[in-house]
Protein backbone atom coordinates (compact mmCIF):
# COMPACT_ATOMS: atom_id res chain seq x y z
CA UNK A 1 0.00 0.00 0.00
CA UNK A 2 2.71 2.45 1.02
CA UNK A 3 4.90 1.30 -1.85
CA UNK A 4 1.99 1.62 -4.22
CA UNK A 5 1.37 5.21 -3.19
CA UNK A 6 5.07 6.03 -3.33
CA UNK A 7 5.18 4.72 -6.88
CA UNK A 8 1.85 5.95 -8.13
CA UNK A 9 2.02 9.57 -7.01
CA UNK A 10 5.38 10.45 -8.58
CA UNK A 11 4.31 8.55 -11.69
CA UNK A 12 1.58 11.15 -12.19
CA UNK A 13 4.11 13.94 -12.56
CA UNK A 14 7.05 12.31 -14.30
CA UNK A 15 7.75 12.40 -17.99
CA UNK A 16 6.45 9.08 -19.31
CA UNK A 17 9.09 8.73 -21.99
CA UNK A 18 11.98 9.24 -19.60
CA UNK A 19 10.58 6.86 -17.01
CA UNK A 20 10.02 4.19 -19.63
CA UNK A 21 13.48 4.58 -21.05
CA UNK A 22 15.07 4.39 -17.62
CA UNK A 23 13.16 1.27 -16.67
CA UNK A 24 13.95 -0.21 -20.07
CA UNK A 25 17.66 0.34 -19.71
CA UNK A 26 17.60 -1.27 -16.28
CA UNK A 27 15.62 -4.25 -17.52
CA UNK A 28 17.84 -4.73 -20.53
CA UNK A 29 20.88 -4.54 -18.29
CA UNK A 30 19.45 -7.37 -16.22
CA UNK A 31 18.82 -9.34 -19.44
CA UNK A 32 22.39 -8.82 -20.54
CA UNK A 33 23.67 -9.92 -17.13
CA UNK A 34 21.58 -13.09 -17.18
CA UNK A 35 22.66 -14.05 -20.69
CA UNK A 36 26.26 -13.31 -19.83
CA UNK A 37 25.92 -15.23 -16.57
CA UNK A 38 24.72 -18.35 -18.38
CA UNK A 39 27.69 -18.12 -20.72
CA UNK A 40 30.11 -17.66 -17.83
CA UNK A 41 28.62 -20.56 -15.85
CA UNK A 42 28.70 -22.86 -18.84
CA UNK A 43 32.35 -22.19 -19.40
CA UNK A 44 33.49 -22.10 -15.78
CA UNK A 45 35.73 -24.88 -14.53
CA UNK A 46 33.24 -26.18 -11.98
CA UNK A 47 29.69 -25.55 -13.14
CA UNK A 48 27.18 -25.66 -10.26
CA UNK A 49 24.68 -28.48 -9.81
CA UNK A 50 23.33 -29.50 -13.15
CA UNK A 51 20.27 -27.36 -13.82
CA UNK A 52 17.02 -29.10 -14.57
CA UNK A 53 16.42 -26.90 -17.55
CA UNK A 54 19.20 -26.36 -19.99
CA UNK A 55 19.25 -23.89 -22.83
CA UNK A 56 19.49 -25.95 -26.02
CA UNK A 57 23.08 -25.83 -27.14
CA UNK A 58 23.75 -24.70 -30.65
CA UNK A 59 27.39 -24.21 -31.44
CA UNK A 60 27.91 -20.53 -32.20
CA UNK A 61 31.39 -20.98 -33.57
CA UNK A 62 30.54 -20.28 -37.20
CA UNK A 63 27.04 -18.84 -36.96
CA UNK A 64 27.94 -15.81 -34.83
CA UNK A 65 30.87 -14.63 -36.99
CA UNK A 66 28.75 -15.21 -40.10
CA UNK A 67 25.93 -13.10 -38.65
CA UNK A 68 28.43 -10.41 -37.69
CA UNK A 69 29.81 -10.21 -41.20
CA UNK A 70 26.31 -10.33 -42.69
CA UNK A 71 25.15 -7.38 -40.58
CA UNK A 72 28.21 -5.31 -41.50
CA UNK A 73 27.77 -6.09 -45.21
CA UNK A 74 24.06 -5.30 -45.14
CA UNK A 75 24.70 -2.03 -43.32
CA UNK A 76 27.37 -1.05 -45.81
CA UNK A 77 25.50 -2.05 -48.95
CA UNK A 78 21.99 -0.91 -48.15
CA UNK A 79 22.35 1.75 -45.48
CA UNK A 80 25.56 3.45 -46.56
CA UNK A 81 23.87 6.82 -47.00
CA UNK A 82 22.02 6.57 -43.70
CA UNK A 83 23.23 4.94 -40.53
CA UNK A 84 26.70 4.07 -41.78
CA UNK A 85 27.68 7.58 -42.89
CA UNK A 86 26.02 9.25 -39.96
CA UNK A 87 28.11 7.12 -37.63
CA UNK A 88 31.45 7.89 -39.23
CA UNK A 89 30.90 11.54 -40.05
CA UNK A 90 32.37 13.98 -37.56
CA UNK A 91 31.66 17.36 -39.18
CA UNK A 92 29.28 19.64 -37.29
CA UNK A 93 25.67 18.66 -37.79
CA UNK A 94 22.34 20.12 -36.90
CA UNK A 95 20.33 17.85 -34.68
CA UNK A 96 16.60 17.47 -34.43
CA UNK A 97 16.17 20.56 -32.27
CA UNK A 98 18.20 22.60 -34.77
CA UNK A 99 21.23 23.03 -32.56
CA UNK A 100 24.57 22.70 -34.24
CA UNK A 101 26.59 19.95 -32.65
CA UNK A 102 30.31 19.45 -33.04
CA UNK A 103 33.29 17.93 -31.30
CA UNK A 104 32.54 16.28 -27.99
CA UNK A 105 28.83 17.08 -28.08
CA UNK A 106 28.62 15.17 -31.30
CA UNK A 107 30.88 12.36 -30.25
CA UNK A 108 29.24 11.64 -26.93
CA UNK A 109 26.09 10.45 -28.67
CA UNK A 110 28.15 7.86 -30.48
CA UNK A 111 29.67 6.38 -27.34
CA UNK A 112 26.92 3.76 -26.80
CA UNK A 113 27.16 2.66 -30.42
CA UNK A 114 30.95 2.48 -30.22
CA UNK A 115 30.52 0.42 -27.06
CA UNK A 116 28.15 -1.90 -28.89
CA UNK A 117 30.55 -2.41 -31.77
CA UNK A 118 33.36 -3.21 -29.33
CA UNK A 119 31.25 -5.65 -27.31
CA UNK A 120 29.84 -7.31 -30.42
CA UNK A 121 33.33 -7.80 -31.82
CA UNK A 122 34.63 -9.21 -28.53
CA UNK A 123 31.69 -11.58 -28.18
CA UNK A 124 32.07 -12.72 -31.78
CA UNK A 125 35.73 -13.52 -31.28
CA UNK A 126 35.01 -15.28 -27.98
CA UNK A 127 32.24 -17.38 -29.46
CA UNK A 128 34.58 -18.47 -32.22
CA UNK A 129 37.37 -19.35 -29.81
CA UNK A 130 35.28 -20.93 -27.05
CA UNK A 131 32.38 -22.32 -29.11
CA UNK A 132 29.84 -20.41 -27.06
CA UNK A 133 26.22 -21.43 -27.04
CA UNK A 134 24.27 -19.54 -29.68
CA UNK A 135 21.09 -18.60 -27.82
CA UNK A 136 22.67 -16.75 -24.87
CA UNK A 137 25.08 -15.00 -27.23
CA UNK A 138 22.27 -13.74 -29.44
CA UNK A 139 20.24 -12.75 -26.38
CA UNK A 140 23.17 -10.80 -25.02
CA UNK A 141 23.82 -9.02 -28.31
CA UNK A 142 20.21 -8.12 -29.09
CA UNK A 143 19.56 -6.83 -25.59
CA UNK A 144 22.79 -4.88 -25.53
CA UNK A 145 21.93 -3.41 -28.91
CA UNK A 146 18.58 -2.23 -27.57
CA UNK A 147 20.40 -0.72 -24.59
CA UNK A 148 22.76 1.23 -26.78
CA UNK A 149 19.86 2.79 -28.64
CA UNK A 150 18.64 4.55 -25.54
CA UNK A 151 20.87 7.61 -25.67
CA UNK A 152 23.76 8.95 -23.65
CA UNK A 153 21.59 10.88 -21.17
CA UNK A 154 19.90 7.69 -20.09
CA UNK A 155 23.23 5.96 -19.79
CA UNK A 156 24.55 8.67 -17.50
CA UNK A 157 21.48 8.49 -15.30
CA UNK A 158 21.64 4.74 -15.29
CA UNK A 159 25.32 4.80 -14.28
CA UNK A 160 24.64 7.18 -11.41
CA UNK A 161 21.75 5.04 -10.23
CA UNK A 162 23.81 1.88 -10.48
CA UNK A 163 26.75 3.30 -8.53
CA UNK A 164 24.44 4.64 -5.82
CA UNK A 165 22.69 1.28 -5.55
CA UNK A 166 25.93 -0.66 -5.33
CA UNK A 167 27.29 1.71 -2.70
CA UNK A 168 24.20 1.26 -0.53
CA UNK A 169 24.24 -2.49 -1.03
CA UNK A 170 27.85 -2.99 -0.04
CA UNK A 171 27.94 -0.44 2.77
CA UNK A 172 24.87 -1.92 4.39
CA UNK A 173 25.63 -5.57 3.88
CA UNK A 174 29.20 -5.33 5.06
CA UNK A 175 28.03 -5.13 8.64
CA UNK A 176 24.52 -6.52 8.41
CA UNK A 177 25.08 -9.69 6.39
CA UNK A 178 23.76 -12.90 7.92
CA UNK A 179 26.83 -14.69 6.68
CA UNK A 180 28.98 -12.71 9.09
CA UNK A 181 31.11 -15.18 11.00
CA UNK A 182 29.41 -18.23 9.46
CA UNK A 183 31.31 -20.95 7.64
CA UNK A 184 29.79 -21.45 4.24
CA UNK B 1 37.88 -6.52 3.41
CA UNK B 2 37.45 -7.62 -0.18
CA UNK B 3 36.72 -11.10 1.05
CA UNK B 4 34.10 -9.68 3.30
CA UNK B 5 32.49 -7.77 0.46
CA UNK B 6 32.46 -10.49 -2.14
CA UNK B 7 31.62 -13.60 -0.16
CA UNK B 8 28.81 -15.67 -1.57
CA UNK B 9 26.29 -18.07 -0.19
CA UNK B 10 26.92 -21.43 -1.79
CA UNK B 11 24.15 -23.20 -3.64
CA UNK B 12 24.67 -26.28 -1.47
CA UNK B 13 23.98 -24.25 1.62
CA UNK B 14 20.78 -22.81 0.17
CA UNK B 15 19.60 -26.30 -0.75
CA UNK B 16 20.50 -27.59 2.70
CA UNK B 17 18.63 -24.83 4.46
CA UNK B 18 15.56 -25.23 2.31
CA UNK B 19 15.60 -28.97 2.92
CA UNK B 20 15.75 -28.31 6.65
CA UNK B 21 12.86 -25.90 6.39
CA UNK B 22 10.83 -28.51 4.57
CA UNK B 23 11.36 -31.07 7.29
CA UNK B 24 10.35 -28.66 9.97
CA UNK B 25 7.16 -27.67 8.27
CA UNK B 26 6.13 -31.26 7.65
CA UNK B 27 2.96 -30.86 9.70
CA UNK B 28 1.75 -27.74 8.04
CA UNK B 29 2.82 -24.76 6.14
CA UNK B 30 4.37 -26.24 3.05
CA UNK B 31 2.37 -25.74 -0.10
CA UNK B 32 1.47 -28.49 -2.47
CA UNK B 33 2.84 -28.16 -5.93
CA UNK B 34 0.00 -28.04 -8.40
CA UNK B 35 1.09 -25.52 -10.99
CA UNK B 36 2.95 -27.00 -13.91
CA UNK B 37 5.08 -25.44 -16.59
CA UNK B 38 2.05 -24.91 -18.80
CA UNK B 39 0.12 -23.00 -16.13
CA UNK B 40 3.08 -20.85 -15.37
CA UNK B 41 3.64 -20.08 -19.02
CA UNK B 42 0.01 -19.01 -19.26
CA UNK B 43 0.51 -16.79 -16.23
CA UNK B 44 3.58 -15.42 -17.89
CA UNK B 45 1.79 -14.54 -21.10
CA UNK B 46 -0.97 -12.87 -19.13
CA UNK B 47 1.65 -10.73 -17.46
CA UNK B 48 3.54 -10.01 -20.68
CA UNK B 49 0.55 -8.34 -22.27
CA UNK B 50 0.57 -5.62 -19.71
CA UNK B 51 0.16 -1.91 -19.45
CA UNK B 52 3.48 -1.21 -21.15
CA UNK B 53 2.33 -2.33 -24.55
CA UNK B 54 -0.90 -0.37 -24.48
CA UNK B 55 0.75 2.67 -22.98
CA UNK B 56 3.50 3.14 -25.50
CA UNK B 57 2.47 1.46 -28.71
CA UNK B 58 0.84 4.68 -29.88
CA UNK B 59 4.01 6.66 -29.52
CA UNK B 60 6.06 3.95 -31.14
CA UNK B 61 3.69 3.71 -34.08
CA UNK B 62 3.70 7.48 -34.47
CA UNK B 63 7.45 7.66 -34.83
CA UNK B 64 8.03 4.33 -36.52
CA UNK B 65 5.03 3.91 -38.78
CA UNK B 66 4.36 0.43 -40.10
CA UNK B 67 7.84 -0.65 -39.03
CA UNK B 68 6.48 -0.98 -35.52
CA UNK B 69 5.46 -4.53 -36.34
CA UNK B 70 9.10 -5.34 -37.08
CA UNK B 71 10.01 -3.76 -33.78
CA UNK B 72 7.66 -6.13 -32.02
CA UNK B 73 9.23 -9.07 -33.79
CA UNK B 74 12.71 -7.94 -32.85
CA UNK B 75 11.81 -7.42 -29.20
CA UNK B 76 10.07 -10.78 -29.10
CA UNK B 77 13.21 -12.41 -30.46
CA UNK B 78 15.44 -10.67 -27.92
CA UNK B 79 13.11 -11.58 -25.06
CA UNK B 80 12.80 -15.14 -26.31
CA UNK B 81 16.55 -15.68 -26.21
CA UNK B 82 16.72 -14.18 -22.75
CA UNK B 83 13.81 -16.28 -21.51
CA UNK B 84 15.88 -19.40 -22.13
CA UNK B 85 18.68 -18.00 -20.02
CA UNK B 86 16.33 -16.98 -17.24
CA UNK B 87 14.81 -20.44 -17.20
CA UNK B 88 18.22 -22.03 -16.94
CA UNK B 89 19.29 -19.74 -14.14
CA UNK B 90 16.12 -20.29 -12.16
CA UNK B 91 16.38 -24.05 -12.42
CA UNK B 92 19.92 -24.11 -11.04
CA UNK B 93 18.53 -23.59 -7.58
CA UNK B 94 15.47 -25.69 -7.96
CA UNK B 95 14.66 -26.21 -4.31
CA UNK B 96 11.67 -28.46 -4.08
CA UNK B 97 9.89 -26.19 -1.69
CA UNK B 98 9.29 -23.62 -4.31
CA UNK B 99 6.18 -23.60 -6.36
CA UNK B 100 8.03 -24.43 -9.49
CA UNK B 101 10.88 -22.96 -11.51
CA UNK B 102 10.55 -19.34 -10.77
CA UNK B 103 11.30 -17.95 -14.16
CA UNK B 104 7.81 -17.46 -15.44
CA UNK B 105 6.41 -14.66 -13.30
CA UNK B 106 9.68 -12.89 -12.85
CA UNK B 107 10.76 -13.12 -16.42
CA UNK B 108 7.48 -12.08 -17.84
CA UNK B 109 7.33 -9.12 -15.58
CA UNK B 110 10.55 -8.10 -17.20
CA UNK B 111 9.20 -9.00 -20.59
CA UNK B 112 6.38 -6.61 -20.19
CA UNK B 113 8.62 -3.78 -19.25
CA UNK B 114 10.97 -4.59 -22.02
CA UNK B 115 8.27 -4.70 -24.62
CA UNK B 116 7.40 -1.16 -23.69
CA UNK B 117 10.55 0.15 -25.32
Amino acid sequence: MVTGLLVAIPALFLNLKEVIELSSIGTLFAFVLVCGGVLVLENSKSPPTRPKFKTPYINGRYIVPLLYVAVVVILYCYFKEGAWDRFFRMEPQTNRTRHVEAGWDLFEHKIPTVLFVLVATAVTVLSFVKRLSLIPVLGLLTCFYLMTQLGITNWTRFAIWLVAGLAIYFLYSRKASKLNGVAN
Amino acid sequence: MLNELFRRKSVERILRESEKGRMESEHGGSLQRTLRARDLTAFGIAAIIGAGIFGTVGQAAASGGPAVSLLFLFIALACGFTAFCYAEFASIQNTRRRLSPRWSPDCSWRFRRCSSI
